[in-house]
């Protein structure tokens, strides 16, 4: 199918259905933009089905998207949806451990998964050709419910993950600054511990306790499967019905969810690392993505750090020579995040005076932006909206992503109107809550030789 | 179903290439404006110049000053990056296709009549003085310096395309005049477009640019020869509290175009390119010693370029992974690949081909680098035919011509107390060095 309206896409669905035997609801629709469409469709076990049909090339993504991440984890076992991910590529009642490997490879597959807070999601890319759609699904369906795991793989996948969390973390300065950051920014918020687990809760991980995290969540009723790219509707429809269809759903117990109160006061943490010039994180507590308030953020950010005139670069890079480097986001996360700064100092710079300089920035947006930073923000932000919709994987991952944390696929084709929307008030406000000085959390990596003795609020290392 | 098929499109203008990768997919342009003569020339004693004299291009022109000149082009939304690699200058970058015009127009004045202010480049210098002294706080980036440093003693290439901090010191107002002479001309022009444009628009839309610069080209610089190690030699990078070690075992291998180029990818996929390759299984799936464990080798190079297997273990594992890795790694250069692994890793390549070349404006670098080397604007699409035709005894053949199996080298980035003696113990015919992660100074000895 070529034109993909709204009536295709439910015709489709009564026809896969007439088909398969099963009832397949047209559950939502969306225009992307180019005259491209997608449309979700659910299953009566209740597994999501998002399809975005793209004949550009001859070629597919397949993404499963799962509705757990980090934050679901109990605080006190940190890592295991991140293992959970490594296993997931291990054996299954039908497939022995390797063989998910080599099939892909074989087909040219270009696969990997990852894990963060709000979602765990796999994806798979590969010409679209003989049974290469219907392989993956056989790989998929079985991993989803029927993981099998045994002591040997287990205990050689932990030695990775925990090699992993050294190159990420404990050798890497950037890494070391993220974690202690976000335990410092959150009290209760589960945002607070690291997704890739503390070391000394992967020392403990057990089996039997990853088996009991899958078990909990791996189920079609807390996954959307995503196929974008050269695909025919209806065929692809009545496959995923007559696989996925035999999965029972189960009930998904999460933790209960809690607020992070508000900060009202700075806090600060200095760490003595191997460097040879000081380090910065900053994080000030900012609106989740699903926030009418992420677009002006995205906004303020562009102007912050974003080109040669980007405020926060122009005067501690190149005015006051004090940095290298500064960087800054917001994290797109399903709840409230942290809008982060990162800041690489020059050698023997002052980390303090460099923090001033920060904020004295961050408190002149109050006034807002001028029009000239607004058009570039809004120019740049749109390129990269553009940017993120170039290949098959590229859209699965925009679709899947807002699916996943919001139930709302088609969010992800309004980045750019959210832009346009915000008003110059907006900006003012939203830089005046976001940036004050009290919402303000930061950790420093001094050089082992200029460390601080003593710091207001110290986080403890493991 | 309709499919289609990328496509590329080639001129000459007043010896300049251009080259364009019509997609009408998005309201973008992607671009590159590439230089043929890469830091490689740089002179002695001033690497770095080419890297600063294309990062001054964007710090004011004669038109415009800094400030001026990037609003312009960053409220346009362009986003614009220069790089210098060894082989290759590059000023690339996505622009909306509404300000493509304005933005060409824009980079066009930098590269023709850049301002070369004084006090910019030395304020750009202390930068990157400053960046280049902090890369020894990213452990990745350090094992590069140092294995520069061992696969190229006495050749221009041990150094930094970004320069080196004494040589960055010594450049003058008259480096970046030079450099900016023997970079730019129209000959080593390499112009790279991807969007909803034609070739007429491309050459039009960079007729100004074309018309300021002189003929060209740069006579090539005469370059030492390449010298190979003798045995197995071990840099041990020491620095403070690590508790992984950053591990590359390899040499230098072979230079793109080279007539063996496609079965020794063929052989090192086989060896080390996928999840299932036998250098992956055995470090990261048996073992469990690393995260990451693959064999890399860029082939499309103009100068001999290493074959390097890279992996992370802990501490603890590290001298057992580079035992391993040597073992693995002589098997290799005998030609010696597991049954299968030749026709699992071209079926591996061949199916992958497609996602390859769905994106146009991913095809933009290869064209680029393909066109340096001389190779004919269809190259890019000829990889399925010429990997198919491959057979396993060309594959072996050209392992064990560009391979060595006892003559290799090893740069390990880790806290030397921790290692060293495990290492002269387990491997006793190695020529061990311990180099401090902070010294610029010290250099392979191999004559």
């Amino acid at each position: 199918m070529n034109t993909h309206d709204r009536d295709s896409f439910i015709a489709a669905a009564a026809q896969a259905s007439a088909e398969c035997g099963l009832p397949i609801a047209l559950d939502g629709y969306a225009t992307l933009f180019s005259a491209r469409a997608a449309a979700r469709f659910v299953l009566p076990n209740g597994l999501r089905v998002l399809l975005a049909p793209d004949d550009r090339a001859p070629v597919f993504a397949y993404q499963t998207w799962v509705q757990v991440g980090s934050r679901d984890e109990d605080p006190s076992r940190t890592g295991l949806a991140h293992l959970c991910e490594h296993l997931m590529f291990k054996g299954t009642r039908q497939h022995p451990s390797g063989e998910f490997d080599r099939e892909m490879e074989r087909r040219g597959t270009q696969t990997n998964a990852a894990t963060w807070v709000d979602w765990t999601y796999y994806h798979e890319a590969l010409a679209a050709r003989d049974d290469n759609l219907a392989t993956v699904v056989d790989f998929e369906v079985d991993r989803m419910c029927a993981l099998v795991l045994d002591a040997e793989t287990f205990a050689s996948e932990l030695e990775v993950v925990k090699n992993e969390r050294r190159m990420a973390v404990d050798d890497s300065v950037g890494g070391t600054l993220n974690e202690q950051l976000y335990a410092l920014a959150f009290d209760v918020h589960p945002y607070r511990s690291a997704t890739i687990g503390s070391m000394a809760h992967l020392e403990q991980a057990r089996p039997d306790e990853l088996e009991r995290f899958y078990r909990t969540f791996y189920a079609p009723n807390n996954a959307v499967v995503v196929i974008a790219g050269a695909l025919e509707v209806i065929p692809t429809l009545r496959l995923l019905a007559r696989r996925y269809g035999a999965l029972a759903p189960q009930k998904i117990v999460r933790r209960e969810r809690v607020s992070e109160p508000r900060q009202n006061e700075p806090r600060e943490a200095h760490l003595a690392r191997q460097v040879v010039a000081p380090q910065i994180a900053l994080g000030f507590h900012g609106p989740a993505q699903r926030d009418d308030d992420f677009a002006a953020v995205q906004l303020l950010s562009e102007a912050l750090v974003e080109g040669d005139n980007a405020r926060l670069y122009r005067r501690l890079v190149t005015e006051e020579k004090i940095a290298t480097e500064v960087e800054g986001a917001l994290m797109p996360f399903a709840e409230p995040g942290l809008y982060e700064i990162l800041l690489t100092l020059r050698a023997g710079a002052d980390a303090a005076r460099a923090v001033a300089l920060v904020q004295e920035e961050l408190d002149a947006l109050a006034t807002g932006l001028c029009e000239e930073e607004i058009d570039k923000a809004r120019h740049s932000l749109e390129v990269s909206f553009y940017e993120s919709w170039r290949s098959p994987a590229g859209v699965a991952e925009n679709l899947g992503h807002f699916e996943a944390n919001f139930g709302d696929f088609a969010m992800a084709a309004r980045g750019h109107e959210r832009l346009l929307a915000v008003s110059e008030a907006d900006l003012r406000r939203v830089a005046t809550e976001i940036f004050r000085r009290g919402n303000r959390s930061c950790v420093v990596a001094h050089p082992t030789a200029d460390a601080p003795a003593a710091s207001s609020h110290e986080v403890i290392d493991e | 179903m309709t499919v289609h098929a990328p496509t590329l499109e080639r001129t000459t203008v007043s010896g300049a290439t251009l080259l364009l990768l019509p997609d009408t997919s998005l309201p973008l342009v992607r671009f590159a404006i590439g230089l043929r003569q890469g830091a490689l020339i740089d002179p002695a004693g001033r690497a770095g110049r080419g890297h600063v004299m294309l990062e001054l291009l964007s710090r004011g022109t004669e038109v415009h000053d800094r400030r001026t000149w990037n609003a312009l082009l960053e409220r346009q939304g362009t986003q614009v990056g220069a790089t210098m690699a060894s082989d290759l200058g590059l000023v690339h970058g996505v622009a909306l296709a509404r300000y493509f015009e304005p933005s060409v127009a824009l980079l066009t004045e930098a590269l023709l009549r850049p301002a070369f202010s004084e006090s910019e480049r030395v304020d750009l210098i202390g930068e990157l003085g400053e960046q280049l002294v902090a890369e020894r706080d990213d452990d990745e980036a350090l094992l590069e310096v140092f294995w520069r440093r061992a696969l190229y003693p006495g050749h221009p290439l041990w150094r930094r395309p970004s320069g080196e901090p004494d040589d960055l010191a010594r450049l003058t107002a008259e480096d970046m005049t030079s450099a900016h002479r023997v970079h730019l001309n129209r000959a080593d022009l390499i112009i790279a477009c991807s969007g909803d444009l034609t070739l007429e628009e491309v050459e039009r839309l960079f007729a100004p640019l074309l018309a300021g610069l002189a003929a060209g080209p740069l006579a090539a610089p005469s370059l030492p020869a390449f010298v190979q190690p003798s045995g197995l030699e071990v840099w041990v990078v020491d620095k403070p509290a690590r508790t992984q070690a950053q591990l590359a075992v390899g040499r230098l291998a072979l230079a793109g175009g080279h007539p063996d180029v496609y079965p020794f990818w063929l052989g090192t996929t086989a060896f080390g390119g996928t999840f299932t390759s036998e250098l992956t299984q055995e470090v990261r799936d048996v073992r469990g010693w690393s995260y990451s464990a693959y064999a890399e080798f860029a082939r499309r190079r103009p100068y001999l370029a290493p074959l390097a297997l890279k992996t992370a273990p802990a501490l603890g594992d590290a001298v057992a992974c580079l035992a391993l890795e040597l073992e693995l790694y002589a098997r290799l250069a005998r030609g010696e690949l597991r049954p299968g692994a030749i026709e699992f890793a071209r079926s591996y390549l061949l199916n992958r081909y497609p996602l390859e070349v769905a994106s146009p404006a991913d095809l933009l670098l290869p064209a680029v680098r393909n066109e340096l080397l001389g190779l004919g604007a269809d190259e890019l699409f000829r990889v399925p035919e010429r990997l198919a035709a491959l057979t396993p005894e060309e594959v072996t053949l050209a392992l064990r011509r560009h391979l060595a199996p006892d003559a290799v080298l090893a740069v390990m980035v880790a806290t030397a107390d921790k290692v060293v003696d495990d290492l002269r113990a387990r491997l006793p015919a190695a020529v061990v060095r311990v180099v401090d992660f902070a010294d610029d100074t010290q250099m392979s000895t191999r004559a």
